[in-house]
């Protein structure tokens, strides 16, 4: 992809993802007067206020310094904030449910750990990746053990999108480490994370459209929206842009399904 | 060379001889006040270091690295007085907007001193826009603990996310009027906005029925 159309890609995705964001908090926001317990919605609209914050920090730094690299990325702050607040946000609507998720949560630290030891070997930053891979492992963990908890996948889907995630790690660490794979094995590792995260998403909007158990939907629309950020950091080129694209589809299931959660009976 | 040191000793010492002849909240109120300029001195120590240490132009620095130590310097006395003090709800915003105030007036008085207050503008800017912008941030990020702490997840991921969402809103005001022109005048107007919007959340949303009770 030419220089050009990379830069206008980040900067159309960055304005629709804050339009986006401010539409669910513009149909969150009402819901405040409509029930009780209104945590989990300021949780929630402080996460998507973080998200709104970075994606506008990196437009207007894109735009006022186009030609320089941040030292240190105060945007990537923002998304940390949005990490730990989303993560807060269902841990604290899972509260209640009584299981473990021991296996789940294995292999989400393993492809958490994984996926920052690739982003320190491709930029070399390796304190900023470790500020924000650890809050970002530990949302992911949330999501998965929000997945178990509410009995969102069968035994063949968390085997397919286990196997497809740590097939494309490992597939990524091979690319890195045999130049001369990269060329074809970068492209199968992101086609494979793609195809895991549209099964996720698909499966977060059959949530919404068949009004499955609320705690279910958010579980599943929060872990899209989750996932779809470690398919953009692990992805490039085109496969970095479809997943941002499905993350923001992912923000508005999410915006729903916790709509849906905290209304009252 | 403002003699920093010096002027925060020449503001402090009225405020505290004060704090023999009030109480109760007041008196509170003015130990934060107070807090919050010792915390802007050390924050200007800790950026002056940082932006040294990493060869960091003054220009950068704000930018990139004030944000994040200002809003943590803020935070660690409100931690303090939350968990040691054992303080109410309504005092620890109390606090908060004390902290956030010292912070404010002192950073304001050590700007004047150095660049004069000739040009009205420039006054304005400095108590309409970076001084609401520090008490918006802190008082954000007290009510955020505050029902944390309430509603039992005042845990690191809850704070930290907090004090990350007021570092990323510090950032962006301090990107945005690095430079004269249009980002300039949005970022002026960025602080007002974000307090106005707040305070109309406050009052649309708050009710005696509802979690987050009129005591703040």
């Amino acid at each position: 992809m030419s220089a050009e159309l990379t830069s206008l890609l980040d900067i159309i995705t960055s304005v629709v993802a804050i339009v986006v964001g401010l539409l669910v908090i513009g149909f969150t926001v009402p819901s405040f007067k409509k029930r009780r317990d209104v945590v989990p919605l300021a949780l929630f609209v402080f996460g998507i206020t973080s998200y709104i914050l970075s994606n506008a920090y990196w437009i207007a730094y894109s735009y006022m310094r186009p030609e320089s690299r941040m030292p240190f990325a105060a945007n990537e702050i923002g998304e940390i904030a949005t990490y730990l607040l989303l993560a807060t946000t269902l841990n604290l609507i899972l509260a209640d449910l009584k299981g473990n998720a021991r296996i789940q949560i294995l292999f989400t630290v393993l492809f958490s750990l994984g996926s920052i030891g690739l982003w320190i070997l491709w930029t070399g930053e390796w304190i900023q990746d470790l500020l924000g891979g650890i809050p970002f492992g530990y949302l992911l963990c949330i999501c998965a053990r929000g997945l178990k908890l509410t009995d969102a996948l069968t035994k063949k889907q968390w085997r397919m999108l286990t196997g497809l995630s740590m097939i494309a790690i490992l597939l990524s660490y091979i690319g890195c480490l045999i130049p001369k794979f990269t060329v074809w094995l970068n492209p199968t590792a992101n086609v494979m994370l793609v195809l895991a995260l549209i099964g996720l998403f698909v499966k977060a909007m059959k949530g919404i459209k068949d009004n499955a158990d609320p705690r279910r939907q958010l579980a599943l629309a929060m872990s899209s929206y989750a996932f779809s950020f470690a398919v953009m950091f692990l992805g490039e080129s085109y496969f970095y842009y479809i997943a941002n694209f499905i993350g923001i589809c992912s923000a508005i299931l999410t915006g729903i399904s916790i709509n849906r959660e905290v209304m009252e009976e | 060379m403002i003699y920093a040191e010096n002027i925060l000793l020449c503001i402090s010492i009225p405020l505290v001889f004060s704090l023999f002849f009030v109480k109760g909240n007041t008196r509170r109120f003015i130990v934060s006040f107070l807090a919050g300029m010792v915390v802007c001195l050390l924050s200007a120590y800790i950026d002056g270091f940082i932006s040294y240490a990493g060869g960091m132009g003054e220009n950068d620095t704000q930018i990139f690295i004030a944000p994040v130590i200002e809003e943590l310097m803020k935070l660690l006395p409100i931690l303090f007085l939350l968990f040691i003090f054992a303080l109410d709800d309504t005092e620890v915003v109390h606090v908060a907007i004390g902290i956030g105030a010292g912070f404010a007036t002192f950073e304001n008085c050590c700007y004047i001193l150095s660049f004069g207050a000739n040009s009205m503008s420039y006054v304005l800017i400095r108590g309409m826009a970076v001084g609401v912008m520090h008490l918006v941030s802190v008082i954000a990020v007290s009510v955020g603990l505050v029902i944390a702490r309430r509603f039992n997840v005042l845990s690191v991921p809850g704070i930290t996310g907090a004090v990350a969402l007021s570092m990323t809103f510090h950032a962006l005001y301090n990107l945005l009027v690095s430079e004269p022109g249009v980002t300039s005048y949005i970022g002026y107007v960025l602080p007002i906005g974000t307090a106005a919007v707040m305070l109309f959340a406050y009052n649309r949303f708050k009710s005696p029925d509802t979690s987050i009770d009129s005591d703040l």
